[in-house]
């Protein structure tokens, strides 16, 4: 009986664990995440650049 | 690139473009220079805003190929996340979503599984379409 309620804890706490890596996630309707990435010349830009127009986020594969 | 033919109506129309992978600086200045492109190829060697934005590749370090529209308040309005590593929605469709992101509430309704990014993006179009 022990053992199972254990168990069940170690379940509920998994599912926690998932939610949460979940709630990270960039969804429709959140704010999007802000960063600050360098640019190919080096400079610094950041989303809050773009602060009050649209912006397209295109992330791309590389090519290394 | 193809969103470099489609960068004027981005700019007409007061939408930032930036374009994100885990390439270096130098890597990112070779494709400027060979393609004349005129929108910043940011540098995300870390993963971070690959990781928030959660568009990591399973199982490699760089990115699967997604776009995000972003309202002019920051809000994430469009999304799509390509299944294969070339499945990206059409360029149309993303000037499509930016071009009215102020406008409309976008149904953040799920893709089902399998759903490709070219296929979601024609039916959340098809969605806003209908509705204006």
């Amino acid at each position: 009986m022990q053992q199972i309620r254990k168990a069940l804890r170690g379940a509920l706490v998994g599912c926690l664990l998932l939610l949460a890596a979940s709630a990270g996630a960039a969804r429709i309707g959140d704010t999007a995440p802000a960063f600050e990435l360098p640019d190919s010349m080096q400079n610094a830009v950041s989303l809050a650049d773009y602060a009050g127009m649209p912006v397209v986020l295109v992330f791309y594969r590389g090519f290394f | 690139m193809e969103l470099e033919e489609s960068i004027a109506e981005f700019e007409d129309n007061g939408i930032g473009l930036l374009a994100i992978s885990v390439d270096a600086p130098a890597t990112a200045a070779k494709m400027v220079d060979r393609h004349d492109l005129t929108y910043p190829l940011l540098s995300d060697v870390d993963l971070a805003a690959i990781t928030a934005y959660d568009v990591k590749h399973p199982l490699l370090n760089l990115a699967k190929p997604a776009v995000f529209v972003l309202d002019s308040d920051g809000v994430i309005r469009w999304e799509q996340t390509g299944v294969g590593i070339a499945d990206r929605a059409p360029t149309d469709d993303v000037l499509a979503a930016a071009l009215v992101v102020d406008d409309v509430d976008v149904d953040p309704e799920p893709t089902p599984r399998g759903v490709s990014a070219r296929g979601k993006a024609a039916t959340t179009w098809a969605r806003i379409k209908a509705r204006n």
